[in-house]
Order: structure tokens, then C-alpha cells, then sequence
């Protein structure tokens, strides 16, 4: 058993937990780039735009 | 079921009450002072989230340790040697299927509760599905409390024989209260503090009297087995596989079942699910999971010695002599060793153990209560964090004392049945739910409803013609025989057919799935989890 959760464990942290890494780094970009196109757009008078599709936080 | 007292004397009891009394005033205490001021209802769901992963692990080893565990596991190797090993076995293995299978999954998409992570998956019949799961969890709380709470009489039937009314009513009556007590006004932080606490008293308290046996045997665990085997009265055997659940096809299907609900109804119980949410990152819920499989393995590793060593420094006969379930078994033990204080000191971890598991069972009904039901369905999310609040603390006293007269209806009962009994209805109505909602694409609220109180119906139907209710003499109507299931524990039919269920009604589900975007998001949130 402690065998299995060692592989489990290095498993997690070698292929699992980068990806993870990456894609929440990449989701607060599109965040932050669409927060801001919003904002420019807003600021020149033109109606907010939810071109994408955000993800719901808890 | 009545057992003939142990021959352990009154001081014994004197200072159990003394022990028990110095330690819950002081947990309670603590627990009242750590318990959440302000109306935030994430403190009271989930705790401090920003605990160790070693906090996190006592916490969850002692969230699910019971007094099945010390009491009932070490009878069962005390009386059947290798069978009881791996009746503890099932126990350390099924941690591991929390771990690798659901713990971060279910993490990183829960909130406060399970439904919380099934409306995630299935946004559009959420509320339908919240209900089901409430009912669920309510069912299997309360077998599991009431559990704890006959183990309690059980417990003080070892000092006193069979126990009067007016004893048995205020035994139950002031364990209920303090489970109330730590429940409601506690939360989450209070139950904390019981169970770690509870938690380091029983790995010291395990290992240690586990090391002073193997101590008497000099160090030599050959010694030990041989001596067990010797004085069990059924030589070698003793060491063998079948002694209490070989022979027969019927024994065999019996054990299987069991260690099928044990196995698999661990990753489904609700007070184990609510700790699986409360750290607030993945990495250290992993260590934490990892600390509490340790954890976990070291007191069954040590229960297992305990039993040898009852049987081979009393002998079987002894133990089955004054209780035919072997629950004595460890307090016979300690007597022996270590005379009335060392009996007091165990007695005293073993009422700590069920009052901490019974704590963390009325918390996560009462959080399943509050937040789902009232909440999400009859609220529809519109209920402020006071009301929300003031539910789940008014909840956590109705299931309280739902246990308490439910528990002095069934004072006589078999506990660790009923223990095991919960674990199979987890097994076979929650387990498939959180399995395909994680892990199926096509998974619907249809199927999610049909596994959820088919499983549910299932086991409890098969449990009410099983010999636990008649036909035996240990069952609750020893007279009358309706016992057309053969098997004690319903795992090996009902597990399977909530499986069945959830996929027969999500494939016979003609209706309009869920947005696939839904499960798009889900997935993605599976991965990443929810901003912090």
C-alpha cells in the first residue's frame, strides 16, 4: 500500500499538477484580458460584452 | 443482546467517569471557544481550512475510527484470529480507495456538501437530486449514530452487567448531549478539536498497550502467534483463514459482502466526505490523506496485536465467556496488563472514540440538512448565511436527539452490524452517484435519483429480510423468521445494484441532458479547482 500511494503521489506531482498549474495560469489571462477589454469598451461608452465563456467560481 | 459483566471492579468504572468527565470538559470548553462568532457558515461547514496536513489526518482518523474499531475488530481477532486481520485489513485498504480514487476529484468541485459538487454536474434537476442525497445521508448518519450510542450501554454492560433502565437512559441520554452540544455550538472547529484529540490519545493508547504485549512475548511475535494459536483452543487453525467466516458458502459470500461494504462505503460516508472538503488546497489534502492511511494503518496494526494478545494471555474461552462478540476482549486485556488504571484508560478512549464519531455523523447530516434541503430546495439559494446558520445548529440537536430515542429503543443491538449496515447504504446508493457524476460524461439527474434511493432501498430492504432483523439469535426478533436473504450484510447485492440503477436510468433517460458546456466546466474544474 505504501508502494501504490508513493506511484500515486509522484504521478500527481510530475503529469497532474502542471497541467493544472497551466491551465489555471491560463484561465486568469483570458480573465484579465477580457476584464480589461470589458473596461476599455465600457470606458468608451460601447455596452459590456461577454463574448466568453467564464467559469463560475464557488 | 446481554453480556455477562467482565470481571473488571469498580474503581475501574470510578475512574473511566473521572478521565471522561476531565477530558470532554476541557474539549468542550476548547471547542466552545474555537467554535465560529461570527454568522460566516463556511466556518461552520469547513473549519479552519488552513490546518496541517498531520491536524488534517488526526482530524480524518478520528473522524472515522469508532469504537467498532477498538472494540469490535480486536474481539473479532481475539475470538477468530486470521479473519478478524483482515476485517482490519478492509478497514487500512479502504482509505486507499479514498485517496486514489475521489479525494481531490471531489475536492477540487465541492463547496460545503456533496450536493454542492452533484449541482456543479448537474445544474438543471439539481434540487430533486439534493433531496435524494439528504435523505441518503440522514439515513446513514442516523444508523451510524444510533451505533455509537447503543456502543455506549454496550460499553458500560462490560462494568456493570445488563444495565437498568434509569442507567441506560442517562448513559445515552448525557453521550447524546455532549454530541449535541459539540455539534451545534462547536461546527466544524469543535468537532476538530474532539477528533484530534481523540485521534493522539488513541494511537498513543493503541500502540503503547500494543508494545507492552508484544513486550510480555520479549519482542518475539512468533511467540505471540504461537501462544494465540495455543490457547484459542482450536491450535493452527487459530492462524488460518475460515475459522469464523469459512466452512460454508453462505460464511464466505457473508465475509465477502462485508468487505465489500467496508472497502468501498469508507469513500461514501458523509462525515468523511465533509473532511475531504474542509482544506482549502489540493496538495494538502493529499498529505493529509496520506497522514490519515498512516494513521489508520498504525491503529489497526496495533488493534490486530491487541487481539492476539487478549486471546493469548486469556485464552478464547474466557472471552467468549463473558461476551459472546469478544468486545471485552481489549478490556480484559488492559486488566490484565496493566491493571485498573490502564482498564480506566482504555475504557475511557473507547467512549472519547464513539463521542467523536458520533460528533462528525450529526455535523454532516446537519450540514446536509441545512444546506441542501433547506437552503438550495426550499430556500431556492435565497437563504442569508444567519438563517442558514441558525438551521443547521437547530438540525444538529434534532438529529441528536433522533439518535438518543432511537438509540434507547435499540439499546440491545449489535453495534458493529449496524455500523456495517451504514457502510453497505453508503456503498450502494452514494458511492455510484459521486462515481459517475466525477467520472461519466453521460451521467444524469434521472440516473443520479434512481441510484440514490434505489441503492437506498435496496440494502435496507435486503437488511430488513436479512438474519439481523430475525431468525437468529443475535438479530433483533430471534422468534419470528423472515429471513429470506442469508447474508448479515446486503453489500454484495445492493452495491452492484445501485451501479445497475444509476446506469439503467441515465441510458432509459429520454428527457433533455444537461448543457454540455456544464460538464465541460466541470471537467475543467476537476483539474483546477475553484479560485480561493
Amino acid at each position: 500500500m505504501g508502494v501504490t500511494a508513493w506511484c500515486y503521489v509522484r504521478h500527481m506531482r510530475n503529469r497532474v499538477d502542471p497541467l493544472a498549474r497551466g491551465l489555471r495560469t491560463r484561465r486568469h489571462e483570458n480573465d484579465n484580458r477580457h476584464a480589461r477589454s470589458a473596461t476599455a469598451s465600457q470606458s468608451a461608452g460601447q455596452p459590456l460584452q461577454h463574448g466568453a465563456r467564464g467559469f463560475r467560481t464557488w | 443482546m446481554v453480556t455477562t459483566a467482565a470481571a473488571i471492579d469498580d474503581s475501574s468504572l470510578q475512574l473511566t467517569f473521572v478521565l471522561f468527565l476531565t477530558v470532554v470538559v476541557i474539549t468542550l470548553f476548547t471547542a466552545l471557544l474555537t467554535a465560529p462568532q461570527r454568522d460566516e457558515i463556511s466556518e461552520f461547514y469547513l473549519g479552519n481550512r488552513t490546518m496541517s496536513p498531520l491536524r488534517n489526518g488526526l482530524a480524518m482518523c478520528g473522524d472515522y475510527l469508532s469504537a467498532a474499531t477498538l472494540l469490535g475488530s480486536t474481539g473479532l481477532v481475539a475470538l477468530t484470529g486470521y479473519d478478524g486481520l483482515m476485517y482490519l485489513g478492509g478497514t487500512t485498504v479502504a482509505w486507499m480507495m479514498v485517496l486514489l480514487l475521489i479525494a481531490e476529484p471531489l475536492h477540487r468541485t465541492g463547496k460545503f456538501t456533496l450536493g454542492d459538487t452533484v449541482a456543479l454536474r448537474l445544474p438543471r434537476q439539481q434540487r430533486p437530486v439534493r433531496v435524494a442525497l439528504a435523505v441518503c445521508i440522514l439515513a446513514i448518519a442516523t444508523l451510524y449514530l444510533v451505533a455509537q450510542l447503543v456502543g455506549s450501554v454496550a460499553l458500560l454492560t462490560q462494568f456493570t452487567g445488563a444495565p437498568s433502565a434509569t442507567t441506560r437512559t442517562l448513559c445515552v441520554a448525557v453521550i447524546g448531549t455532549f454530541v449535541i452540544l459539540y455539534a451545534s455550538l462547536g461546527g466544524m472547529p469543535g468537532a476538530t478539536v474532539i477528533q484530534i484529540i481523540k485521534a493522539v490519545m488513541l494511537v498513543v493508547g493503541v500502540l503503547f498497550t500494543a508494545g507492552w504485549v508484544l513486550y510480555h512475548f520479549d519482542w518475539n511475535p512468533n511467540a505471540l502467534l504461537e501462544r494465540a494459536a495455543e490457547r484459542s483452543g482450536t491450535g493452527l487453525q487459530f492462524l488460518e483463514p475460515g475459522l469464523r467466516y469459512g466452512g460454508t458458502v453462505s460464511n464466505k459470500l457473508d465475509f465477502f459482502s462485508l468487505e465489500l461494504a467496508i472497502v468501498l462505503g469508507l469513500a461514501a460516508l458523509p462525515h468523511v466526505l465533509m473532511r475531504l472538503l474542509a482544506p482549502r488546497k489540493s496538495g494538502v489534502l493529499r498529505s493529509s490523506v496520506l497522514w490519515a492511511v498512516g494513521l489508520v494503518g498504525a491503529v489497526c496494526f496495533g488493534a490486530g496485536i491487541l487481539g492476539l494478545g487478549a486471546t493469548a494471555l486469556l485464552g478464547r474461552d474466557t472471552i467468549e465467556n463473558t461476551d459472546r462478540t469478544g468486545n471485552a476482549s481489549v478490556l480484559l486485556l488492559a486488566h490484565e496488563l496493566g491493571g485498573s488504571v490502564l482498564t480506566a484508560l482504555l475504557t475511557c478512549l473507547a467512549y472519547l472514540t464513539l463521542l467523536a464519531v458520533a460528533v462528525g455523523l450529526t455535523l454532516a447530516a446537519a450540514s446536509s440538512l441545512a444546506h441542501d434541503l433547506y437552503s438550495e430546495v426550499i430556500r431556492k439559494g435565497q437563504a442569508s448565511e444567519t438563517e442558514e446558520l441558525t438551521v443547521a445548529r437547530l438540525s444538529g440537536a434534532v438529529i441528536g436527539i433522533l439518535g438518543i430515542l432511537l438509540a434507547l429503543v435499540a439499546w440491545g443491538a449489535n453495534t458493529a452490524t449496524l455500523a456495517f449496515l451504514a457502510f453497505a447504504i453508503a456503498a450502494s446508493a452514494i458511492l455510484p452517484t459521486i462515481i459517475y457524476t466525477l467520472f461519466w460524461r453521460r451521467f444524469t439527474a434521472k440516473g443520479a435519483l434512481l441510484s440514490l434511493y434505489g441503492g437506498l432501498a435496496c440494502s435496507v430492504l435486503l437488511a430488513v429480510f436479512s438474519p439481523v432483523v430475525s431468525s437468529a439469535p443475535a438479530s433483533f426478533y430471534p422468534d419470528i423468521d423472515f429471513a429470506w436473504f442469508p447474508l448479515q450484510n446486503p453489500g454484495i447485492v445492493s452495491i452492484p445494484a445501485g451501479f445497475l440503477l444509476g446506469w439503467l436510468g441515465t441510458v432509459l433517460d429520454k428527457g433533455p441532458g444537461e448543457d454540455s458546456t456544464a460538464h465541460e466546466e466541470f471537467e475543467v474544474r476537476m483539474l483546477v479547482g475553484a479560485d480561493d
